[in-house]
């Protein structure tokens, strides 16, 4: 049984941690405190903003509303392990592409739901990018843009494949 | 505060019994986000979500299916036993967001708390310690009532109860099944006791042909609650409705069943329920309370109700006449 401190064990972009964290520590907290990964943005806080989405087990959630031990055993990806070093994923060069990006805040969580939809969608069309995407806000692009970086993005990867 | 991570269902009931303020969290995506807000505090939370009694979906040799507590939203949709709980899946694939519906559960969805403006949307110079959320003595919605009437807002319970399911309970004392509408009490209150934990949702076989449908009315498609929800469900049997459920979801404090559309219907045949609905579309708004909302008023939320009233039943009909 535990007291106020947690060992946690994840998995996160690959690679295993194991930290003794306060037991209420929020994900999205651990993910930018303990590991600085701090390309996961904190904005609302109450699980409306869909900045601080990360994807666990391959599965889209907000890490503002989901305490760390909830990802216990879990593996984790975020913003940080898309990249193979300097070479961009299809996903975030097509955000750049479509000039889908402004003050860019918003911007990783929407490319962790975007990467959540295109690795478990067969049938990408507009709608279904939109229902994907609903739980992320932009206030800059007016999203038209965002829509079209997934559409290029789901080409790319496609022909990558 | 601190989180309690109890290995087994054991250890999570005897962490409930020890101390009544531990609050429990599953998906934690209804009580984290008050958390975070400052809206509510608690000295100790109970997390609850990893019981292997808790975390399956199984077809039962009676042909009930038992949906463990911990399933989350997202799961329902995707399983091909629960597709024939048509209801139960439109509903699922409607709450809020897909971020949400990977976090949240089937029983947290049900045991959400009601929702209100005065309390959710509120302002740190709001007098809102004066709300019954508060454990104040006032409901801002209407100043004389003696209780709270904030909202209920769960898309999933319209759609279960239409479906007549049951909840498993457990305690230290033992197990209890108890029908889902049971649980819900004037004031947003829940029958269930402080030491208790729900195991799962339990839904009975369906029979003859039996088509179910969920709608809901928000003013947006996704990423909202609903501002009126309606699930029916209905049995046919040698051409005649022989078993009718129709429950309006945020109708007021608690699920609302349309029992007068109920008695009207059951003995009839599927082309005759579009004409039938018009004599009983005026006691839909009996049961519709006046809640005032950000939103919209109280006339607009009646007449939406026979919106959804009607929604719904355009799709259960068809979806009788795809069977033909």
């Amino acid at each position: 049984m535990s007291s106020h401190m947690f060992e946690l064990s994840v998995t996160i972009n690959g690679k295993d941690y194991c930290d003794m964290i306060p037991s209420d520590l929020m994900l999205v907290d651990y993910l930018r405190s303990y590991k600085y990964l701090t390309g996961t943005k904190k904005a609302c806080n109450s699980g409306e903003c869909g900045a601080c989405t990360v994807i666990i087990n391959g599965r889209a959630v907000y890490s503002c509303i989901m305490l760390a031990v909830q990802a216990h055993g879990c593996r984790i990806e975020t913003i940080e392990g898309l990249s193979d070093g300097e070479e961009l994923h299809p996903i975030q060069q097509a955000y750049i592409s479509a000039g889908a990006i402004q003050c860019g805040y918003c911007t990783p969580g929407f490319i962790m739901s975007t990467k959540a939809f295109l690795d478990n969608e067969r049938e990408i069309d507009e709608a279904s990018i939109k229902e994907a995407l609903s739980g992320n806000i932009c206030r800059c692009t007016g999203y038209q843009q965002i829509i079209d970086a997934v559409v290029l993005a789901s080409e790319n990867m496609e022909e990558e494949k | 505060m601190k989180v309690m991570v109890p290995k087994n269902l054991e250890e999570a009931l005897d962490i409930l019994v020890a101390d009544p303020n531990v609050k429990i969290v599953a998906g934690g995506t209804d009580i984290l986000p008050r958390i975070n807000q400052g809206f509510e505090s608690y000295q100790t939370l109970c997390y609850t979500n990893d019981f292997p009694e808790m975390n399956s979906i199984t077809t039962m040799s009676d042909e009930r299916v038992f949906v463990g507590a911990s399933i989350k939203l997202a799961t329902i949709t995707n399983k091909s036993c629960l597709a024939s709980y048509e209801a139960l899946v439109d509903a699922s694939a409607k709450v809020a967001t897909p971020q949400i519906r990977n976090q949240g559960t089937i029983v947290g969805n049900l045991l959400q708390e009601n929702r209100c403006k005065f309390f959710n949307n509120q302002v740190p110079w709001s007098d809102i310690n004066r709300c019954f959320k508060w454990g104040g003595d006032r409901c801002f919605q209407y100043l004389k009532s003696k209780e709270c009437v904030a909202l209920f807002q769960s898309d999933l319970a319209p759609a279960l109860i239409a479906h007549n399911a049951m909840l498993i309970i457990c305690s230290k004392r033992g197990k209890r099944t108890v029908p889902l509408q049971n649980i819900y009490l004037r004031g947003g209150k829940k029958a269930i006791q402080h030491d208790e934990i729900v195991l799962g949702v339990l839904l009975p076989p369906l029979k003859g042909i039996e088509r179910s449908t969920y709608v809901r009315i928000t003013e947006r498609p996704s990423f909202d609650f609903p501002l009126i929800s309606c699930a029916i469900r209905m049995r046919q049997i040698e051409d005649k409705i022989t078993d009718c459920s129709i429950v309006f979801g945020s109708a007021g404090s608690m699920p609302a069943i349309f029992v007068d559309a109920q008695d009207t219907f059951i003995g009839r045949r599927i082309h005759e329920l579009q004409e039938l609905s018009e004599i009983v579309k005026p006691k839909i708004s009996r049961l519709i309370a006046p809640f005032k909302d950000t939103r919209n008023n109280a006339s607009t939320r009646r007449n939406m109700a026979n919106l959804a009233f009607d929604d719904a039943l355009e799709k259960i009909v068809n979806r009788f006449l795809e069977n033909r």
